[in-house]
């Protein structure tokens, strides 16, 4: 996936159609982080912040299913992908950049937990095999394509590429 | 002899935000962010950002923090205006949790 051009309004970036098959099996994934992964609080009265926790939780499930029918309707419209001769052409807003940031935040931190949250850091490292490979796969190329897509939101500064 | 007195059970009533203690309520929330090793330095920092409104060099301190520290404090606020920072934080995978400022 490469960056083509980017305006105030809108950003497109290319794909080959092997990327654009990949691009949409990935996105398939999404939602991959359950909505309790993180607690509302650690530390809080847990009478005080118990119902808030629940709440908390639905609405982000329901954010999450919102988001997994728009995920659908892009790939689909005719209105985000356009095809060109060697692939495809994808238009967003910078909105939807940041939105796509999430869903890609989503898969990446989904398969971190598939592969037992690994801490390469403190040397917990990934125990690979052939069953869960393929979630160190996605997960490199989410964090890929949230560097191209943070890149194209601001490209004046240093995102590392 | 001492006697046992049977438990009483209360109420299933959860407290609404007006209920939480005066003395939390007074002294506000934290929303904490804390650091896991999956999200990306120039991701985090994009979020806090988009969230807090925050200008590159402030989101990338508060960035470095939580991953040297373990954590950062991003703001002090009202219960309801930290559980809307912490859900924001959540759609974007983040680590986040309000703490009592006390």
């Amino acid at each position: 996936m490469k960056l083509l051009r980017r305006s105030e309004s809108e950003v497109v970036f290319h794909l080959g159609k092997r990327e654009h098959d990949a691009f949409c099996k990935l996105v398939d994934r999404y939602p991959m982080v359950p909505s309790d992964f993180s607690p509302l609080s650690r530390f809080a009265d847990a009478e005080d912040v118990g119902g808030d926790q629940e709440l908390l939780e639905e609405s982000l499930t329901e954010s999450k299913k919102e988001s997994k029918t728009a995920l659908l309707a892009m790939l689909n419209d005719g209105k985000h992908f356009h095809e060109v001769s060697r692939g495809w052409n994808l238009h967003l807003t910078p909105e939807e950049v940041d939105w796509l940031l999430q869903v890609f935040g989503d898969i990446r931190v989904g398969c971190w937990m598939k592969l037992g949250c690994p801490d390469e850091m403190k040397g917990k490292m990934p125990e690979l095999t052939a069953d869960n490979l393929e979630f160190y796969v996605a997960m490199d190329m989410c964090g890929r394509l949230q560097m191209l897509l943070l890149h194209s939101l601001r490209p004046s500064e240093d995102s590392g590429l | 002899m001492a006697v046992i007195e049977a438990p009483v059970k209360q109420p299933d009533v959860k407290k609404t935000p007006e209920e939480k203690s005066k003395k939390q309520l007074d002294q506000g929330f934290l929303v904490i962010c804390w650091d896991d090793p999956v999200n990306l330095m120039d991701y985090v920092t994009h979020v806090f950002q988009t969230v807090f409104g925050w200008d590159r060099q402030k989101a990338e301190h508060h960035m470095l923090q939580v991953h040297k520290e373990g954590k950062s404090v991003l703001v002090r606020e009202s219960f309801e205006k930290a559980e809307h920072y912490v859900h924001q934080l959540h759609k974007y995978s983040l680590q986040a949790t309000l703490e009592p400022a006390s």
